[in-house]
C-alpha cells in the first residue's frame, strides 16, 4: 500500500497533499439490567485524502482503495474552490517510522466472544446483585484496535497501531421517585488483561449509587472546594485545555484577547501540560496525524501561560512552535487540533494541608457531566463530601460547580503531591470526532470561593 | 457479492440477511466567516445478519474482501445474540414514496460553494460582528437487500441539506443562531433560509426580562424537538418492552387534550426520513402512535415486535421513529401569542439529555426564547431554564398550531402548553 500512497501523491498539484488509510475492528458488548441487550462487531478498511492549494484544504474520504491518485486530485479539486491565500505549514523533517504495536499481554483481537461477554457480565451481575435498590445498570465493554498509516507529498511516511481498550460501569439506584447514578470507568491503549480484576470498579459504582439515595443535596453555597484528581483532570482539560487549541484561538479574536502568551493565569505553583509522549497514557502516540512527533508542551508554566497547541498550519499562522497534536478519531476524519494527555503537575502539599484549615467546604469528586461557554463551566461532579472542621464528613450530592475558568485557576491556592492519572473510558469529542482517546490527571487541588449549585 | 454473502450465511443460519450501502457525498463547509473545506466522500457498508439457534447476530464491516469474515463472526455472534422470535419477511408490496431525485448528485461543488457564500454575504450584510457558520451539502445512495425468505430490495435515496448560522458575542452574552433544512430534493434558495436566520437575530436585537414563575410556553416548530425527544423514546417498542418506558402498558389511556396527535409516517414523498421499506425490508407505513389524545400505538422492529408479540410497524431496526408528524390544529400563531398576558415563546433549548429523559424529566436552558407580554413578542429572555416533566406537559396542552412547518424529520406546528415553570436569573 505504501507504495500506491506515495505514487497518488507524487503529482497531485497541491501545495501539500496526504493520504492516511486505517484498518479498524471493533467489538462491544452492552449489557443494560441483568441482561445483554447488544454484541455487535465491525471491521473498516477506509482512508482520507487532504489537499492544501493556496491555503484552503480539499477532503475526500473513501472505502475503495482502488485508485489513490484519483482520491488526491479530487481533493485537490476541492482545495482550488477554497484557497485564496498562500499556503501556510510550519516546517517539519519528513519522518519515515514504522512503530511496533504497543505491548499487549492479550491481543483481545483473540479473545474468544464467550469470554470477553463473561467478563462484562460478571462486573454487571456484582452491580446489579449488590443491593435491592439498584434499579437497573448499564456496563459497555468496547475494544478498538486500529492499524494507521501515513504518508505525505514531502516525504514522510508513517505506520501505527493503536488499541484502545475501555469498560464503563453504570448503576443507578431508586428509592421512590428518587434515582441516583454512579459510575466508573476504565480506558487505556493495552490488551485485554486490562479489563480483568475491575471488581472493586463496579462494587464501587454500585455502592455508591445506593449511598447517594440517602445523601442530602448540597446546600447551594460558595465555598472552599478541593477537587480529586479525576474531577482536576477533567476540568483541566474541558475548562482550559479546548481553550488552548489553537484552531480555535486563531479564528476568535475574543479568545485571541483572553489567551495571551506570557499573561499570569494562575499562582506560582500551578503547571499545566498536554504531553502526547507520556508513556502509557491513553492519548498517547509517538506521531500526531500529520506525521509530527508528539511532545511535553507546557500550557501554563509557573502560573504563566506560554503554550498552546497546533497543528502545521496553525503553528505557521501563528508564528509559534509546533506542538504534534493534530489527531483524527477513525478513517473518515482529517487529522484536528486535540489534547492529548493533559495534566496538572503535582504540588507539594499533602491533602490533610488542603483540608485542614476548611471549616465548611466541599470535597468534589469525578465528573458526571458539564457544559462550557467559552471562559464559562458549568460541571456536574459525581459526588461530594462535605468538609467540616477540617474534616472530610457527609456525602452529599447534586454537586453542581459553576464559574469563570481563569478565576477559577487564579483560586487555586494548594496543590497536592498526589498527581494521579483518570483511568476512565470516556472520550473527547470536537468537531464531530467522537470519542477521541485522551488521558486527563491531576493532584488534589483546593480551589476558594467556588459557586457551587444545589438547594438555596 | 451480497448475494454470495447470502448464500454463504445461509449455509449456517436459519435465516440470513445481507445488505450493501454504497453512498456519495459532497459537502461546502463554513466556518467562522470563511469556507472552511469542501469534502467529497465514498463509502461502502456491508452488513450481515442471521438467525442461528433461534438468536441472532450481526457484524457489519466497509471492506467488502472481508466478506467471508464477516458472516464468520455474525455466526459467532448469534450465539450470544437475543432471541430472534420472527422471521426475515418475504417479497412485499412496498409504497410508492419518492426519495430519489437524481438532480441531487449532480449539484457541483461549485454551486454548494455558493449556496454557501450566498448566505455568509446576507448575514454579514445583516449585521458584520456576526461570526457565521453552515454550509451545504448533499448525499446519495443506493442500497441492496437481501434475505433466506426471497425478498431482494434495490432502493436509492438522495439528500439535500443546507444551514445557515451565526454567534453574536456582546460581553458575556453569547447569541447563537442556527438554521437548517434537509430534503430529499433540492430544497429553498439558500437566501431564504438566511433569512430566517437573519430574521431569528433581528427578533433577537431586543431582549426583555423574565421573572421566574409558571407560566404559558409556546414551543415552535423547532422548539417541540424538546417535547418531542422524550415522548419519542417512551413510543420506542424496545424501551415499552424493557418496562424502561414510562408509557409501557399504558396503551389506550388519555395523555393529552383531544387536539393532540402524532404520527409516524415514512411514506411522504421526499421527507428527509422517508422509504419504501425500512432497513429489514419491511414496508413503510403510516403509524398513529397518539390519536386525539390517546395513545395508540408504539413502533417495533422485528426483533422487539417478534418478542412482545406483535407485529412490526415497519420502523426496524432499533424501533426508531421516522418522519414525526404532529397534525396541525385551528389556532394560528398569531392568535397564540395575542392570547398571553405573560409568557414564553421557545425556538431552541440546551443541555437536553442532563437529566432523566426517559422518565420525561427536563431541565434546560432556553438558548433562543421571546417573552410575550400582552399578546406581543417584546424580546429575547436571556439566562433562562425550563423545567418541568413532558408527560405532565403534554396533559396541558391548551392549543396546537395550524401552522406546520419541517425541523429535520420533524413536521409540526407552533404547540401552547400552560403552565410550565420557567426560573430566570435575577
Amino acid at each position: 500500500m505504501r507504495g500506491q500512497m506515495e505514487e497518488a501523491l507524487r503529482n497531485s498539484g497541491a501545495d501539500y497533499a496526504e493520504i492516511r488509510i486505517e484498518r479498524a475492528e471493533r467489538t462491544q458488548i452492552d449489557f443494560r439490567g441483568a441482561e445483554l441487550d447488544e454484541i455487535s462487531s465491525a471491521s473498516s478498511l477506509g482512508g482520507v485524502a487532504r489537499a492544501l492549494v493556496n491555503g484552503g484544504w480539499g477532503i475526500a474520504t473513501f472505502n475503495d482503495l482502488s485508485d489513490l491518485s484519483a482520491q488526491v486530485r479530487e481533493a485537490a479539486a476541492s482545495a482550488r474552490l477554497v484557497g485564496g491565500q498562500h499556503s501556510q505549514l510550519a516546517e517539519v523533517q519528513p519522518v519515515e517510522k514504522i512503530t511496533p504495536a504497543p505491548t499487549m499481554e492479550r491481543d483481545f483481537r483473540g479473545v474468544p466472544l464467550a469470554e470477553k461477554q463473561q467478563v462484562v457480565k460478571s462486573y454487571n451481575d456484582l452491580m446489579v446483585r449488590l443491593h435491592p435498590k439498584i434499579q437497573t445498570t448499564h456496563s459497555r465493554y468496547s475494544d478498538r484496535h486500529r492499524e494507521v498509516s501515513f504518508a505525505n507529498s514531502q516525504g514522510s511516511y508513517f505506520e501505527e497501531v493503536r488499541p484502545d481498550l475501555t469498560l464503563t460501569l453504570v448503576a443507578v439506584a431508586r428509592d421512590g421517585s428518587l434515582t441516583q447514578r454512579a459510575h466508573e470507568s476504565f480506558g487505556a491503549a493495552t490488551g485485554f488483561e486490562g479489563v480483568l480484576g475491575l471488581e472493586a470498579k463496579a462494587e464501587t459504582a454500585a455502592r455508591r449509587a445506593v449511598d447517594l439515595l440517602s445523601a442530602p443535596p448540597v446546600k447551594g453555597d460558595t465555598y472552599a472546594v478541593v477537587v480529586n484528581p479525576k474531577l482536576g483532570g477533567v476540568f483541566a482539560h474541558e475548562a482550559f485545555g479546548h481553550l488552548s487549541e489553537a484552531d480555535h484561538v486563531y479564528e476568535n479574536e475574543k479568545l485571541r484577547d483572553l489567551m495571551v502568551l506570557g499573561e499570569r493565569f494562575g499562582p506560582d505553583h500551578l503547571n499545566i501540560v498536554d504531553d502526547g509522549s507520556y508513556a502509557g497514557g491513553r492519548g498517547t502516540h509517538p506521531l500526531d496525524d500529520e506525521g509530527v512527533s508528539t511532545r511535553k508542551n507546557y500550557l501554563v508554566k509557573d502560573g504563566i501561560l506560554v503554550g498552546r497547541l497546533h497543528n502545521r498550519e496553525t503553528a505557521a499562522k501563528m508564528g509559534e512552535e509546533i506542538t504534534g497534536n493534530a489527531r483524527a478519531v477513525a478513517w473518515n476524519f482529517p487529522p484536528i487540533v486535540r489534547m492529548t494527555n493533559t495534566y496538572i503537575e503535582s504540588g507539594d502539599a499533602s491533602f490533610q494541608d488542603l483540608i485542614k484549615d476548611i471549616d465548611l467546604g466541599l470535597y468534589a469528586c469525578d465528573m458526571f457531566g458539564g457544559q462550557t461557554m467559552m471562559e464559562m463551566f458549568t460541571f456536574s461532579a459525581a459526588y461530594g463530601y462535605m468538609i467540616r472542621r477540617g474534616e472530610v464528613a457527609e456525602l452529599v450530592r447534586d454537586v453542581v460547580l459553576t464559574g469563570n475558568v481563569f478565576q477559577t485557576l487564579q483560586n487555586i491556592d494548594l496543590i497536592a503531591d498526589d498527581l494521579a492519572w483518570a483511568d476512565g473510558g470516556g472520550g473527547c469529542g470536537k468537531g464531530g470526532q467522537s470519542p477521541l482517546p485522551v488521558g486527563l490527571g491531576s493532584p488534589h487541588l483546593r480551589i476558594q470561593d467556588v459557586v457551587v449549585g444545589g438547594t438555596q | 457479492m451480497i448475494e454470495r454473502a447470502l448464500e454463504l450465511a445461509r449455509k449456517r443460519a436459519q435465516g440470513a440477511e445481507a445488505s450493501l450501502v454504497t453512498s456519495r457525498s459532497t459537502q461546502a463547509e463554513y466556518e467562522d466567516d470563511r469556507l472552511k473545506h469542501v469534502q467529497v466522500s465514498q463509502s461502502t457498508r456491508l452488513n450481515v445478519r442471521v438467525i442461528v439457534g433461534g438468536k441472532l447476530g450481526n457484524a457489519h464491516t466497509t471492506d467488502p474482501e472481508q466478506m467471508e469474515e464477516i458472516v464468520d463472526r455474525a455466526v459467532q455472534l448469534a450465539e450470544f445474540g437475543s432471541d430472534a422470535e420472527f422471521d426475515f419477511p418475504g417479497p412485499a408490496e412496498f409504497p410508492g414514496v419518492n426519495t430519489y431525485d437524481p438532480a441531487v448528485p449532480k449539484i457541483s461543488k461549485e454551486d454548494l460553494v455558493a449556496a454557501g457564500a450566498e448566505m455568509l454575504d446576507l448575514l454579514k450584510n445583516y449585521n458584520e460582528e456576526i461570526k457565521v457558520f453552515g454550509g451545504a451539502s448533499w448525499y446519495a445512495e443506493d442500497r441492496r437487500l437481501v434475505n433466506s425468505s426471497g425478498l431482494e430490495v434495490t432502493d436509492q435515496a438522495s439528500f439535500h441539506g443546507i444551514g445557515a448560522g451565526g454567534v453574536l458575542v456582546r460581553g458575556t452574552d453569547v447569541l447563537f443562531v442556527y438554521q437548517s433544512r434537509d430534503w430529499r430534493r433540492p430544497i429553498l434558495p439558500p437566501a431564504d433560509l438566511a433569512g430566517k436566520a437573519i430574521g431569528d437575530f433581528r427578533l433577537a436585537e431586543r431582549t426583555a426580562s423574565l421573572k421566574s414563575k409558571a407560566m404559558p410556553v409556546i414551543f415552535t416548530p423547532r422548539g417541540n424537538y424538546l417535547l418531542l425527544w422524550a415522548l419519542l423514546m417512551g413510543v420506542n417498542g424496545k424501551n415499552v418492552l424493557k418496562g424502561d418506558s414510562p408509557l409501557a402498558g399504558r396503551l389506550g389511556e388519555k395523555l393529552a387534550p383531544e387536539s393532540f396527535s402524532l404520527v409516524d409516517d415514512a411514506t411522504i414523498d421526499y421527507a428527509p426520513a422517508s422509504s419504501r421499506c425500512d432497513g429489514e425490508g419491511v414496508a413503510r407505513r403510516k403509524t398513529s402512535m397518539i390519536h386525539d389524545g390517546r395513545l395508540e400505538c408504539f413502533l417495533y422492529d422485528l426483533e422487539t415486535g417478534g418478542k412482545a408479540g406483535v407485529a412490526t410497524t415497519g420502523n426496524g431496526p432499533g424501533c426508531d421513529s421516522s418522519n414525526v408528524i404532529i397534525p396541525p390544529g385551528e389556532v394560528s400563531f398569531a392568535d397564540m401569542i395575542a392570547s398571553i398576558p405573560e409568557g414564553l415563546l421557545v425556538e431552541h433549548v440546551m443541555g437536553l439529555g442532563q437529566g432523566n429523559l426517559m422518565n420525561g424529566d427536563f431541565s434546560v436552558n432556553v438558548s433562543l426564547g421571546y417573552k410575550i407580554e400582552n399578546g406581543e413578542i417584546v424580546g429575547r429572555v436571556k439566562d433562562a431554564m425550563l423545567a418541568g416533566n413532558i408527560y405532565d406537559a403534554l396533559h396541558r396542552i391548551d392549543a396546537v398550531g395550524s401552522e406546520p412547518d419541517w425541523a429535520h424529520a420533524f413536521c409540526t406546528p407552533p404547540i401552547k402548553i400552560d403552565d410550565l415553570s420557567v426560573v430566570t436569573k435575577g
